[in-house]
């Protein structure tokens, strides 16, 4: 893995109203803008958990947010359905994911999202969700994540999806 | 995105009202109509999907879904090499 620090960057920590994030910029537009524009309320809110890459001067370098989600089984009956399955899947969504434009492709994304992962994988010790859901912005990052062990759903194959078994076995592979 | 090759087409029928304001907003910061709806929508969409937090799925998506969170754990190489040693933040100040 990449030596982040002598790029002069902090290890992932929570958003605060402490970081400087107006210039972020990563080469998509909707992705700056939530960052910008939604982050820090979504974070006061409970709405979205963020986690920023930062520099010494507060500058944010990388993000990523995760929240709680649900896919449901349309015309689910109440209880359960024919073949034993609930109708519906919690799930944790990998809503934003993004690295500034002036540090890609040194690992930090990789990097990044191991973190993600690890905080999902924690989180899921406490509160159950299946798997993480992520929509691609574009095929680039739909190659990032198909890499590293995302599915394309038949929902689209933008919309990946990483069971939490892969996730653990991957963490700890001699617990199989 | 800027690369990318437009050779597809898309017609819809708008108020003449609303088709105006765009007109305006459009030319209030120098882009063509097509320009600033392509760029206005495209944002919209990456939104709402990247948004969605409660997929209402057929019955053949919502079992495909749960077929694959159901098997059992599969090694994905880069997955297992990248998340094998913990270091990736190691040596950053916290």
């Amino acid at each position: 893995m990449g030596d982040f620090r002598s790029l002069g960057l902090f290890a992932p920590e929570p958003l605060t109203d402490g970081h400087d994030f107006r210039d972020f910029s990563c080469g998509k537009p909707s992705l700056d803008t939530w960052l910008t524009d939604m982050a820090l309320h979504n974070q006061a809110a409970n709405y979205t958990r963020t986690f920023v890459v930062r520099t010494k001067d507060m500058k944010v370098t990388a993000y990523y947010a995760l929240c709680a989600g649900m896919i449901l089984r349309k015309d689910a009956p109440k209880t359960v359905s024919a073949h034993g399955a609930p109708g519906e899947i919690p799930i944790a969504l990998l809503a934003r994911f993004a690295v500034h434009r002036d540090l890609q492709g040194r690992g930090i994304g990789k990097a990044l999202l191991a973190h993600a992962l690890r905080t999902a994988a924690s989180a899921a010790q406490a509160v159950a969700f299946r798997a993480l859901v992520v929509d691609a912005i574009d095929e680039e990052a739909a190659a990032f994540y198909r890499k590293l062990g995302f599915q394309p759903t038949k929902i689209s194959p933008m919309k990946l999806i990483l069971p939490m078994q892969d996730v653990m076995a991957a963490m700890f592979p001699d617990e199989g | 995105m800027a690369l990318t090759k437009k050779q597809e087409n898309f017609t819809a029928r708008i108020a003449a009202d609303e088709l105006e304001l765009i007109k305006r907003a459009a030319q209030s910061c120098g882009k063509s109509l097509s320009a600033f709806v392509i760029e206005a929508a495209t944002t919209s969409a990456q939104k709402t999907l990247m948004d969605q937090r409660f997929m209402h799925l057929d019955a053949d998506l919502f079992d495909s879904i749960s077929d694959t969170i159901s098997r059992p754990a599969q090694i994905h190489p880069e997955l297992a090499k990248l998340l094998r040693d913990g270091s990736e933040w190691a040596t950053s100040d916290r």
